[in-house]
């Protein structure tokens, strides 16, 4: 046999021997596919506060947290859960928010969900709709804290009627703004608008122009990266009293509330009060605080950012009560509450509701929402030690909330409204195609 | 060649000696040999390429979500990609960033080079300097121009306002927010296409450029007709990588305009992320990513084959 023959034999054999490897290898990937995930084989107790000892490993997922905050859940917290649940050891992992849902999605898809996790703002719904998440109502059914949470932002935490995590933070959206561009404008700083006529009205004195170029926005209204418009638009929409959904079910944006809404927003833009130049970056001063907004709608996140980016504007910004439409209408606002739940693949429920009942206990989240810098969840937490110096007006407004309506597509719905709103305001479409547009594709997305 | 006995197996015409067959046998082992080396870094191609090509395309005939076994759906994902506006126009924007890219960096890496090739002052420190964006991960370098681009305090816009021009709104201008990330991009990959073409020059024979002066011809005319073409090996190699790297932007978009304003950055790489990630269209998001490395494949084939005539001609 010649030589080349005999190597293209071998060179044959190999890249056969080779491919094969690698088609059982697709293959195995194809048939690996996972079924849905199987409940959790351990029987509720449903034990409100289970006092009796248990035995389990817990895994907890974490996101984002600061040094600082790992340093609070390393010392203090875990080891107080200890003292009462010694038998409970909790395996403290992290991740950072930005690549958090994909792995908790790839997670459950692998079976390998923590027992225990952070739930971010709009996850419920995409969550528990797909299985990821547990429901405790047998749990938060018979739990006496379950009273102190803002009725809004404990809403935020059921899908279907039923409870799937608890709120620690009321990201609670609501008006601040600049009292020295308000006392420059001629407006008075303890006096700051309540309605929308209001706000147009104080937004077209603060608005500062160079050359025909908005260089401070009357109003800022949150543009970033993300879905920081649809986050501003949901809150005027249910102060013009809309919804996203009419009762049976399907898209309802482009009613008269949802265009009165969006006509409203888009004036600013139309009018040159606000701007599509100014967009909110991460780990960059917000608009306010590099002085490039006088109003916005903002969480007590502006006050931090303040506090790490330029201190002197700190004392210059205030807070207002949620807007409402008229005088006659009630102040509305929504908020993006992040929470703690349960994986649905635990084998230590009980465990992991006993956790979960600890870091959302009043003295626990106190702890942590002093050191992240937000509001509480919980009511008896309104005046507590780390709430001194805070502006009351940022958990006042927890009382205004309407909750996002739960949607499995929420992650795909808000992109959706985001990126046709972006288009609305840069006045590429009118609001009435705008909202259709809206309705048309969120219909497509949740199949009515 | 020393007698040995001749084995004869009946219908062969050819007798083979027993010393040829013994060295066959010898190189037969000496090549397996050589492939068993190779076979653990080949299996390991096969599986961290070949396998996951081969599941995206599978799971691009089906409905999956992650959480939910794949549901097979025939041809359903590309026949909606091929329907819909907002692919297309994603793919639309792809093709504009790699089309205004890749012509002009590539010529701006060639005049660097042809530049930082002569015997100036400075030339080390000025081939370093052009050449450091390429050592920063691409992310850094998108945090810093979305600095750089901001519209009231970014350094750009308070230079033009030092000039008595107005602010441009780089990144948010539905019309200047692509050309600012292309202009970002050149300035990122500039030094590495540069240092391409530099070690191709050096590699053209001085005595070509010195027989070409001495028959009188002008710099432009030793420029022209024997270093470009010369170049040409070196210049498709750019352009096709170049072309094949900016197919795939995607943290441009993530990073400094979200794949706005209105979409106006969003490529087909941040679609797919939208979809798989976001959105959780396994199936839609694999589609895409076919019909990309479809383009990507046709694009370097294309590209081998202008590759193997440039070098043929030489």
């Amino acid at each position: 046999m010649s030589l080349h023959r005999s190597m293209r034999f071998s060179r044959r054999a190999f890249l056969g021997t080779a491919a094969t490897l690698a088609a059982a290898q697709v293959l195995a990937a194809c048939a690996s596919a996972p079924a849905t995930n199987p409940p959790a084989t351990t029987p509720a107790t449903g034990n409100a506060q289970p006092a009796a000892p248990q035995s389990a490993q817990l895994q907890f997922m974490l996101l984002g947290p600061s040094n600082e905050l790992l340093d609070a859940f390393n010392q203090k917290i875990i080891p107080a859960f200890n003292q009462k649940q010694p038998g409970v050891k909790i395996d403290l992992q992290t991740s950072d928010w930005g690549s958090a849902f994909q792995k908790i999605t790839t997670a459950a898809a692998a079976g390998t969900l923590p027992d225990t996790l952070t739930v971010g703002g709009i996850w419920t719904a995409p969550l528990a709709g797909k299985g990821a998440l547990r429901a405790i109502d047998e749990y938060t059914n018979k739990w006496p804290d379950k009273a102190q949470f803002y009725e809004g932002v404990w809403k935020d935490a059921q899908y279907k009627g039923q409870t799937y995590c608890v709120p620690y933070n009321s990201d609670t959206r609501t008006v601040v703004y600049r009292s020295d561009f308000f006392q420059d404008a001629g407006l008075d700083p303890a006096k700051p608008p309540t309605t929308w006529d209001e706000y147009k009205a104080a937004a077209a004195k603060l608005v500062k122009k160079d050359g025909g170029q908005v260089v401070r926005e009357g109003a800022n209204w949150g543009i970033d990266t993300s879905i920081g418009l649809q986050q501003a638009y949901a809150q005027i929409l249910f102060q013009a009293g809309g919804t996203y959904y009419t009762p049976d079910g399907k898209p309802n944006f482009s009613s008269p509330e949802g265009l009165k809404a969006l006509n409203w927003l888009v004036s600013f833009f139309k009018d040159g009060l606000s701007s599509v130049h100014f967009v909110n970056q991460p780990n960059a001063p917000s608009s306010l605080v590099a002085g490039t907004g006088a109003m916005t709608y903002a969480n007590y996140g502006v006050i931090t950012n303040a506090q790490s980016m330029n201190k002197e504007v700190v004392p210059k910004l205030k807070a207002a009560l949620p807007l409402k439409m008229d005088a006659s209408s009630k102040p509305v606002t929504s908020s993006w509450n992040n929470k703690y739940g349960i994986g649905k693949t635990t084998k230590a429920p009980d465990a992991g509701w006993a956790w979960v009942a600890h870091l959302t206990s009043a003295e626990w989240a106190a702890l942590q929402l002093s050191i992240i810098g937000q509001m509480p969840a919980r009511k008896d937490l309104a005046n507590a030690d780390f709430m001194k110096g805070r502006d009351p007006v940022f958990i006042e407004a927890a009382n205004d909330v309407v909750p996002q309506p739960p949607n499995p597509e929420m992650l795909q719905i808000v992109q959706i409204i985001n990126k046709a709103l972006d288009a609305a305001i840069h006045l590429q479409a009118t609001p009435e195609q705008t909202l259709k547009d809206i309705d048309a594709k969120v219909s497509e997305v949740i199949n009515v | 060649m020393s007698s040995v006995p001749v084995k004869r197996t009946p219908g062969v015409e050819r007798a083979v000696p027993v010393s040829a067959r013994r060295s066959n046998r010898l190189q037969r082992r000496r090549i397996l040999t050589g492939y068993a080396f190779v076979a653990p870094a080949v299996l390991l191609l096969l599986l961290i390429h070949v396998v996951p090509i081969a599941v995206a395309f599978y799971l691009s005939f089906t409905r999956y979500d992650l959480l939910n076994p794949p549901q097979l759906i025939g041809m359903r994902n590309y026949q909606m990609l091929l329907q819909d506006q907002t692919f297309l126009a994603s793919l639309g924007r792809t093709a504009y960033f790699t089309l205004a890219q890749v012509p002009l960096g590539t010529l701006l890496a060639l005049l660097a080079a042809l530049l930082l090739n002569q015997r100036i002052w400075g030339r080390g420190p000025l081939r370093t300097m052009v050449y450091l964006p390429q050592a920063s991960s691409y992310v850094v370098v998108a945090l810093i121009w979305t600095f750089l681009y901001q519209p009231i305090n970014g350094p750009i816009n308070i230079g033009l306002k030092a000039l008595g021009l107005s602010p441009v709104y780089w990144l948010t201008d539905y019309n200047l927010a692509m050309p600012s990330l292309v202009v970002m991009s050149i300035w990122r990959n500039l030094g590495y296409y540069m240092l391409i073409y530099l070690a191709a020059l050096q590699a053209i024979p001085h005595e070509l450029h010195e027989a070409a002066a001495i028959d009188g011809a002008t710099a432009f005319g030793r420029f022209r007709y024997i270093t470009v073409p010369l170049l040409a090996p070196a210049t498709a190699f750019i352009v096709i990588t170049w072309a094949i790297g900016a197919m795939q932007m995607f943290t441009q978009a993530y990073v400094m305009t979200g794949g706005g304003p209105v979409d106006a950055t969003t490529t087909v790489v941040y679609r797919i992320y939208q979809a798989a990630f976001l959105f959780l269209q396994m199936g839609v998001a694999s589609a895409m990513s076919v019909l990309l490395f479809v383009v990507v494949a046709l694009l370097t084939l294309v590209g081998r084959r202008v590759l193997m005539r440039e070098e043929g001609t030489q």
